[in-house]
């Protein structure tokens, strides 16, 4: 075990002192986004948790069961995010297979590898975590020790649930088949997080925040039984807080222990279902994976045509992506949803709403780009051989990733700006200049995404999201809100006019070409220079 | 347009990366229905020399000239005339054997009657035909490594590029594939491979160059090359002797 902690830590190290500059880069702007991150986090959970904590006598019982349902969430997401981690760690790791041939008891191996599934599944929970937990020593003037035992007892409550999700991948690797199971999980795991999106946005949080809506906060909580769920260790770390913060030590001991022995208990459980069955789990990884396609035909193709094909059924059959996909569709249906709870009573509000509607669909539409479109290039990974030695040009392979990366991007923009447009009831020819708008800024999100992921491509990846975090990623964003940007300030004009009651009919022609151009010359940009680095990419 | 005696041309061929020559000034020719084998220790610039001339690097200087076509060019024109099985066969993981194969048919332009000829000949040749329905994903080292070299043999190219083609494959299969090699060569393809198997490459080549440190030190038969050795010196022995024992 110590020699696999030790090949970890030089690996770590020996990446730190290989970063070039643009890696020290983008570390750098990483850092500088989380630590303001944290900030904000702490202030807002400062600002709500001191308002709540207020209330007069049902204060601070509605702060005890806002923590055990944060607590609760934080202990079910590290659970997940540890099922679907351990299958890459534990089963798909590249280095799992060398690392069973060698002397390494397998034993160790497993602990090492199960560990590791643990940290990189609460990592992200410890990081909102603590700036929540310091929100709340502040809030509740907790002394030194408050902070101390946070931090400490904060190890075993991940722990347990990041054995607990470990255990469960052994299990599932036992009983079914891999190639499916890690499918299901996947999907799984992402309609979770759909869903936690889908039902946040649905309770109304910004009815809370009105002072008319805080009486419905107070019954919501109050009546709020679920979280306070007594057998989990949620409940005994946010236990273990509360008696930190009222200096009850019979208590905090009582939950500390209760903590550490289900973390140790948690471990225990693994260590016993990875010694029986992790190999066998391996060994059903091996699972044979026959694909339902009733009929081979023999229909003719051109070459362009070939590779949409061949970039679809690879998408779809792609668990990564459907992740993307459900994850993309929450996001579409929180807008919408949020669209349609807002209303307008002004006509100053329309004018304002048709033009930030804009902004806010032409986001949504980047991100969509970001998942769906920026990635193409870096997902022909290890295969990329095969296109760059075939006699497909490179200007027809860039077209077709330009083809292929523009639908979802298209079709997210289009339905979503007819869709708000619709339910905000705005004038016919507002709704068209914006329906153009969005037409061309499609064009131009989608070229700069497969621009910025040709120009920066990553074709190392063990997961699709490290692609779009990757530097060419930010890159993609940072061209895309300042094309949204300019964007806006171009429409604004118009539908001011219109909204003025001035004569709409002459500024709208010239408008909606300037803005055609516009984005034609944008997009002419994205293209070529994604072409030009495509056609010096060597691999 | 003339029959063209050499395939391959490459003259004074650089690469660099960076301050690194990958490849130092090499010159040679590939005759038409020829079997040449680069033969060299890692990082020798065999991987680096296939590369440039199957279109996926660029070459620093030098000319290349394939099937009398200038790779600096005119490269979309030479691919479709020459076929490529890289060291490492990583093929789309989600497509199964029948998908790559009409990918392959439909992107070289092979008309579909022959695809349906052809697709299943080569499938029962490599004994692929049972797990034509299974994504790749699910094939071993061996069993893609045949998959990309049927991908090649169906778009019947006139040049191949072969690097490491017989690592991982089964006593059966590496002998189809040698077999077929031979054949192919009797008809007038030419094979450029790469080869740390020095047995192989004593057994098929016409022509072996051995590299080492982006340089040719050698370039002739196994017959010449075990000459300037010592009379009756095997191919292991002329090797050795050139690279001076390097890995």
């Amino acid at each position: 075990m110590k020699y696999l902690i030790k090949i970890s830590l030089l690996s770590f190290k020996n990446k730190i002192s290989a970063l070039k500059f643009s890696d020290n880069l983008k570390a750098a702007f990483f850092i500088f986004i989380g630590i303001n991150l944290v900030i904000i986090i702490y202030g807002a959970s400062y600002w709500f948790l001191k308002y709540l904590n207020s209330v007069a006598v049902a204060g601070p019982l509605i702060v005890n069961k806002l923590l055990a349902l944060f607590f609760l969430t934080a202990f079910m997401m590290t659970a997940l995010s540890c099922v679907i981690v351990s299958f890459s760690t534990l089963y798909f790791g590249k280095d799992i297979r060398w690392l069973l041939s060698s002397p390494i008891s397998y034993k160790s191996v497993f602990a090492f590898k199960a560990f590791s599934a643990s940290f990189y599944a609460s990592w992200m929970v410890f990081a909102v975590s603590v700036p929540f937990i310091a929100a709340l020593g502040a809030v509740k003037n907790a002394g030194i020790s408050f902070y101390a035992g946070s931090v400490i007892l904060i190890v075993p409550f991940l722990a347990s649930a990041g054995f607990a999700g470990s255990s469960f991948a052994v299990i599932v690797m036992k009983f079914f088949p891999a190639a499916k199971i890690r499918n299901i999980i996947f999907i799984t795991g992402a309609l979770f997080f759909t869903a936690l999106l889908v039902i946040v946005r649905l309770v109304q949080p910004e009815k809370f925040v009105s002072s008319e809506g805080f009486e419905q906060l107070s019954q919501y909580l109050g009546y709020l039984d679920a979280p306070t769920a007594k057998f989990l260790p949620s409940w005994w770390y946010c236990s273990a807080l509360m008696s930190l913060i009222a200096g009850n030590l019979y208590k905090t001991l009582f939950y500390s222990l209760l903590l550490a022995a289900s973390a140790a208990a948690a471990f225990y459980i693994l260590k016993f279902l990875g010694g029986r069955y992790f190999i066998d789990g391996l060994n059903e990884g091996q699972a044979f994976a026959r694909v339902k396609n009733k009929r081979e035909n023999y229909k003719k193709r051109n070459p362009l045509f070939t590779l949409l094909h061949k970039d679809l059924k690879v998408f779809f059959r792609d668990s990564g992506q459907w992740s993307q996909v459900l994850i993309l569709a929450s996001i579409v249906l929180v807008y919408l949803f949020s669209m349609y709870k807002l209303s307008f009573e002004t006509l100053k509000m329309h004018n304002t709403m048709a033009v930030v509607n804009c902004a806010l669909v032409w986001f949504v539409a980047t991100a969509a780009a970001l998942r769906l479109s920026f990635p193409l290039i870096s997902l022909e990974g290890e295969s990329f051989w095969f296109l760059l030695s075939s006699p497909v040009s490179r200007l027809k392979l860039y077209i077709e990733k330009i083809i292929f990366g523009s639908v979802p991007v298209f079709l997210t923009s289009a339905v979503l700006i007819s869709a708000t447009n619709y339910m905000m009831s705005v004038s016919a020819p507002v709704f068209a200049l914006t329906l153009i708008s969005t037409v061309f800024v499609s064009l131009v999100i989608s070229c700069a995404a497969v621009s910025a992921g040709t120009i920066l491509p990553k074709f190392n990846y063990s997961n699709i999201a490290q692609i779009e975090s990757s530097l060419g990623g930010l890159v993609f964003m940072l061209f895309s809100f300042f094309a949204i940007i300019a964007n806006i300030i171009i429409i604004m004009q118009p539908v001011r006019i219109f909204y003025s009651g001035q004569n709409f009919q002459n500024a709208f022609a010239g408008y909606a070409i300037f803005i055609a151009l516009f984005n034609l010359l944008i997009a002419a940009f994205s293209f070529f220079a994604g072409y030009n680095a495509l056609k010096r990419l060597e691999k | 347009m003339g029959e063209i005696n050499n395939v391959i041309e490459v003259k004074n061929l650089v690469k660099k990366y960076g301050a690194f020559d990958a490849v130092k000034n090499i010159s040679f020719e590939v005759k038409k229905g020829e079997i040449f084998t680069f033969l060299g220790p890692n990082g020798a610039g065999k991987t680096t020399t296939v590369k440039i001339l199957t279109g996926i690097l660029k070459h620093s200087s030098g000319n290349v000239k394939i099937l009398g076509l200038d790779a600096a060019g005119e490269m979309d024109d030479i691919k479709k005339r020459i076929g490529l099985v890289p060291d490492q066969p990583y093929i789309y993981p989600y497509l199964t054997a029948f998908e790559y194969m009409r990918m392959i048919g439909d992107v070289y332009g092979v008309c579909v009657e022959e695809q349906k000829k052809k697709i299943p000949e080569l499938f029962e040749m490599f004994d692929l035909e049972r797990r034509r329905g299974e994504i790749i994903d699910s094939f071993s080292h061996g069993m893609k490594q045949k998959l990309v070299i049927s991908g090649v043999l169906l778009h019947r190219p006139e040049i191949m590029f072969l690097d490491e083609p017989l690592v991982g494959l089964d006593p059966k299969s590496a002998r189809t594939v040698k077999d077929l090699f031979k054949k192919l060569a009797e008809n007038g393809t030419s094979i450029f491979m790469c080869t740390h198997v020095l047995e192989i490459a004593q057994k098929l080549s016409d022509r072996i160059c051995i590299i080492n440190g982006g340089e040719i030190l050698a370039l002739d038969t196994f017959e010449n090359l075990s000459k300037n050795v010592s009379v009756g010196a095997d191919l292991e022995a002329v090797y050795l002797n050139l690279t001076a024992g390097e890995n």
